[in-house]
């Protein structure tokens, strides 16, 4: 009889697993008139991923820095639920509208198991500025970055 | 006491509609506030056979006889005229003929036959029916309707309901105070949920609601104590069911917690309850204060609060995760009835005594006892006080009581004509067990009839016969595993060898068409702003089902939840999960899906193509080299035999895939035998290593196979990883079933995995060395290599998918070769034990990785074939391999021979096994 040798590493991490996808998409450059009357939407990064399938996950706190170093501080007032355990495929938004269209900012996702795991879910993401800081025209790159797109 | 039940209005009769259902984080009322008809609908679409062809007078023997089907408790009125109405002549009925049975026991009914004595046009029969409970929950697991048959030809074990008479005008009636009560139990099933754990019993699969202590707002139910009675001495009671599911890693500290709900009513908290684990917990609420209660509507809200961990300014809250499973209320009754029917459960009051309900409208009630008892014009004192109508009776000592307005009987879910079938029969034998949903019946019987061409036995067998002779007519897997079972022990030798379930199966039973809570979308390669429909089989808005569940599966309790387990059809006995015979699976739900499976089916066995593609495996892994060095090791195994091919290892130095994938689809469009992936893995996805979405780590996806064009050259797939066949999924596809669903191309078979596993190499060993056994069927070498398993977790979760009676094209021809002396480099003859071969042959010198070095075509129209290799001084020979083969005449045969040093003589044979049709064992 053949020995039973097991390969642990197809079991993933008992947390979210199979990352898909994860990208910024840039808000406007600066207030603008989204068509509804009195409705004005601010300057932000949307950070979106999405997941093939899940294990246990509790959900995600995002992490915000001005320095790819850090210091990130974290800036989900509550945890974005996640889907638990599934095999299908989930779709995460976050959308940071505190921001100063004229900064740089740095983004990570930490992700949270049920049985209180934190783990850093995906790597340093960067939002370039959005529009040039007063006395910079030289800075005129108002779209987000593609980095972190797969 | 008496407790009683609102319950919802009449249902339709057969409506085949989808029930609209609420997204994870919507609410939808619970059941015993849904309005009928959408319940109904929604279960009818899930579980009633509604589709079976409906029987004529000819398909019956004797008097025809009926499956009632009923999802709710109620009680049920039958007419002759929806009998008729399925062209059935059921002629003159003597009413003495009439039985209706439940899972085999009499259920006594009440016929209202016009005093003729006969059931005919006009008349009509009432039962009381009962919802159809799970062994572990509430409602059935596998099924929303309890069956009732019916025959017109009982033969004395027919039952009645007994005519009770009323209390005399002397006795008096009894108010209904601190008598009467109304027990409400509220459940929803809208989660399905996978713990990751084994439990020794069977864990409920589904739940209400998730409650978090981040959740935006507590779980709310609104509750109507319209006929509670204020003035009673007894309280109110409400209990909780809960399950824990978050379980801290580290317990911070001994007096906290992993649990805390709170339950609320009308903004006080009314109770709480904290415990630890994924554990059963209940909150019970004995006496709610009366103070807090309102008439009218009510808001009972439930939740999980924040509990702050250490510091209350800087620590981190616990992260808190419950499931709510059912609510049950329990409250005293006003005795003013309303609705077209009550439920009432007796107790505590002497049976002589008369209780009086009152009603305000005019209608005549008429109760009907669990224990049989019928109370109609004879069985009610009715009396008019002040505007209220008045309605006495004398209850049965104990049991439930419906309270009906008249003619408010529901009509039954649906009416069915139960078709003679003589399953259980001793004289039966077959050596091929077809299992099918009646929808594609006639689509497998060109398969069926390929089989007994080739000398199988089959018997094609419709899924409904087997609940009707093995479950009383109910849906449950169980009666399949049990049908099984029989055919061994009862039926005729030699037994049964192999089982086809033609169909597919879904984990919602509780199905409905285009639900947006299943995430059918999935990432498409090159796509970054949006993500894509995935091209699954989802419910049809036309679908005749509304649903996937065909031929249900087992769930396998694994260690990481709930999996799909065929394999449990097939065990034999109690003790084991060892399958006893060969088993698969066509997931299809149409006809054309099937036809096209059959096509392909039938190529592959008459006559695929002759070809070196029949001694070739493909292997996969991904970038880890612990997952390399064991495929080699198989690889090489199966190489010794003479089946080489090529290696698709990703690097982790590697910047992308893409040269990869190129070599995947033009390894499947070259032809081959077998192809084994060994890695990560997901529904849509074979990948090269764990996440990391810095690069490109799909390997292959559906889009990859909808690209593929090996129309005769079809491998079976061995996808050893997570969850490639996740077949129950209730709408969303997977690469293992669209492998093999595609028509014309894709794969022959595929053995994949239902859920999260880690596979073994020792299995994945067996399986190649057995699979590739000529004249072996491939079903039982998969069945083969179960058995030699100690894994649980690969015997129960990897499936089949593909006709298991089929072999793989190995080729048969024997083939023995011999080294010669050579001056230089090596030499061999290989010479074809059928002695007028004619065609071509491949030799191919391999070196110690079993890798091809050097590859030469030859025609051979000689007995022997002659070769010589002089490698370059670098080059290593360790084997030479022949592969011959004839187009024309569709033969060929493989052989290896390992050169342990140069000009050493030595002989290899190669499989020379005659054609040996799977009918011969």
């Amino acid at each position: 009889m053949h020995r039973d040798r097991r390969t642990p590493y197809l079991r993933l991490a008992a947390i979210p697993l199979s990352l898909l996808l994860l990208f910024l998409v840039g808000g406007p450059a600066a207030a603008q008139d989204s068509g509804e009357e009195g409705a004005e939407e601010k300057p932000n990064n949307k950070l979106k991923w999405s997941t093939a399938s899940e294990v246990d996950n509790f959900g995600y706190d995002i992490y915000r820095a001005l320095d790819e170093e850090g210091p990130f501080e974290r800036i989900t007032a509550r945890p974005l639920p996640g889907h638990g355990t599934t095999d299908e495929t989930s779709h995460y938004e976050f959308i940071d509208d505190a921001i100063d269209p004229t900064r740089t900012y740095y983004y990570y996702v930490e992700s949270i198991s049920v049985d209180g795991v934190r783990e850093r879910f995906t790597p340093v993401i960067k939002a370039k500025a959005k529009q040039p800081a007063p006395g910079d025209e030289a800075k005129e790159d108002t779209e987000s970055s593609p980095e972190g797109r797969r | 006491m008496i407790r009683l039940s609102i319950l919802p209005d009449s249902p339709p009769s057969v409506p085949i509609v989808p029930r609209p259902r609420a997204a994870d984080g919507g609410q939808r009322a619970p059941s015993t506030h849904l309005g009928a008809s959408a319940l109904v609908a929604c279960l009818l679409a899930a579980a009633v056979p509604s589709s079976a062809p409906a029987a004529t007078a000819e398909d019956t023997t004797g008097a025809p006889a009926f499956k009632i089907f009923v999802a709710e408790p109620g009680v049920y009125r039958v007419s002759y005229a929806e009998l008729a109405d399925l062209d059935l002549d059921l002629g003159v009925v003597d009413i003495d003929r009439l039985s209706v049975t439940s899972r085999g026991e009499a259920v006594p009914i009440w016929i209202e036959d016009g005093g003729d004595g006969t059931f005919g046009p006009g008349d009509h029969f009432e039962l009381v029916g009962e919802h159809l409970a799970g062994e572990t929950s509430y409602y059935d697991e596998f099924a929303d309707y309890n069956v009732y048959r019916l025959r017109l030809d009982g033969d004395g074990d027919a039952a009645r309901m007994r005519a009770m008479q009323a209390p005399a005008e002397d006795v008096p009636a009894q108010t209904t105070k601190d008598r009467l009560w109304v027990q409400e139990r509220l459940e929803a099933d809208r989660l399905m949920l996978r713990f990751s754990q084994r439990s020794k019993e069977p864990p409920e699969l589904w739940y209400w609601a998730k409650l978090t202590h981040i959740d935006p707002k507590p779980f709310s139910q609104k509750i109507s104590l319209r006929t509670y009675d204020a003035d009673a001495e007894t309280p109110l009671s409400l209990t909780v069911a809960l399950k824990g599911w978050s379980h801290p890693r580290r317990r911070e500290a001994k007096e906290i917690r992993d649990h805390r709900v709170e339950v609320l009513l009308n903004g006080q908290m009314i109770g709480w309850g904290e415990w630890n684990a994924q554990a059963d917990y209940r909150i019970e609420v004995p006496e709610v204060p009366r103070d807090l209660l309102k008439v009218g509507a009510n808001d009972l809200q439930i939740q999980v609060p924040e509990r702050i961990l250490g510091d209350p300014e800087l620590g981190e809250p616990l992260i808190d995760v419950v499931m709510l499973n059912w609510i049950e209320l329990s409250y005293p009754h006003n005795g003013k009835v309303r609705g077209p029917q009550n439920l009432l459960t007796l107790g505590g009051t002497e049976p002589a005594q008369a209780i009086e309900l009152t009603r305000k409208d005019p209608v005549d009630l008429v109760f009907y006892g669990s224990g049989g008892e019928r109370y109609g014009d004879d069985g009610i004192r009715r009396s008019k006080r002040g505007n209220q109508h008045v309605h006495a009776f004398l209850p049965p000592e104990e049991g439930d009581v419906f309270v009906v307005a008249d003619g408010r009987q529901k009509p039954v879910a649906a009416v069915q004509i139960d078709r003679p079938s003589d399953l259980r029969s001793a004289a039966q034998q077959a050596d091929y067990l077809m299992i099918t949903h009646p929808l594609l019946r006639n689509a497998i019987e060109p398969l069926a009839e390929f089989h007994r061409d080739r000398g199988l036995n089959v018997a094609v067998v419709d899924v409904h016969d087997i609940y009707d002779e093995f479950n009383h007519g109910v849906l449950h897997p169980r009666a399949i595993r049990d049908f099984v079972r029989h055919t061994h022990s009862s039926w005729r030798a030699p037994a049964p060898r192999f089982v086809l379930l033609v169909g597919d199966a879904s984990w919602d039973t509780k199905a409905d068409a285009n639900d947006d809570r299943y995430a059918d979308w999935t990432y498409w390669p090159g796509e970054t702003s949006r993500f894509l429909k995935n091209s699954s089989t989802p419910y049809s808005q036309e679908s005749e089902l509304g649903h996937r569940n065909l031929i249900p599966t087992w769930p396998y309790q694994s260690h990481q939840g709930h999996a799909a387990s065929d394999n449990y059809f097939v065990t034999l006995s109690d003790d084991k999960d060892l399958p006893g015979l060969a088993i698969g699976r066509l997931p299809i739900t149409d006809t054309a899906e099937l036809q096209a499976i059959v096509t392909k089916t039938r190529r592959y066995v008459d006559g695929p193509s002759v070809g070196p593609w029949r001694s070739r495996i493909l292997w996969i892994t991904n970038e880890q080299r612990s997952f390399q060095r064991r495929t080699d090791r198989i690889a090489n195994a199966a190489a010794a035999r003479g089946f080489v091919g090529a290696k698709v290892y990703p690097k982790p130095e590697e910047a992308d895939n893409l040269h990869h994938q190129t070599a995947l689809r033009e390894a499947f469009d070259d032809g081959q035998l077998l192809v084994h992936f060994y890695g990560h893995g997901g529904r849509y996805i074979w990948r090269t290593g764990p996440p990391d979405f810095r690069k490109n780590h799909d390997l292959f996806t559906l889009d990859d196979l909808d690209q593929l064009d090996n129309t005769d050259q079809l491998p079976m797939v061995l996808s050893m990883s997570c969850y490639s066949a996740p077949f129950d999924h209730p709408t969303a596809d997977s690469i293992g079933e669209k492998f093999l669903r595609m028509a014309d191309k894709g794969a022959i078979a595929v053995l994949a995995a239902s859920w999260r596993n880690s596979p073994t190499f020792a299995f994945s060993t067996d399986l190649v060395e057995k699979l590739t056994e000529p004249g072996k069927a491939i079903g039982e070498a998969i069945m083969e290599a179960k058995q030699a398993t100690p894994s649980r977790e690969m015997i129960a979760m990897y499936n089949l998918l593909g006709d298991p009676a089929i072999e793989l094209a190995v080729p048969r021809l024997g083939l023995e070769i011999e080294s010669r002396e050579a001056s230089k480099g090596y030499a061999i003859t290989a010479r074809v034990t059928d002695e007028g071969f004619r065609g071509r042959a491949l030799v191919d010198w391999l070196d110690a990785s079993w890798q091809v070095i050097e590859s030469r075509e030859v025609k051979v129209d000689s007995k022997a074939i002659q070769a010589k290799f002089k490698p370059d001084d670098e080059q290593g020979v360790h084997a030479v391999r022949v592969y011959v083969w004839n187009e024309d005449k569709g033969i060929d045969g493989v052989a290896t021979l390992e050169l342990a040093s140069e000009g050493a003589e030595r002989v290899a044979q190669g499989p020379a096994t005659p054609a040996d049709p799977a009918g011969s064992r």
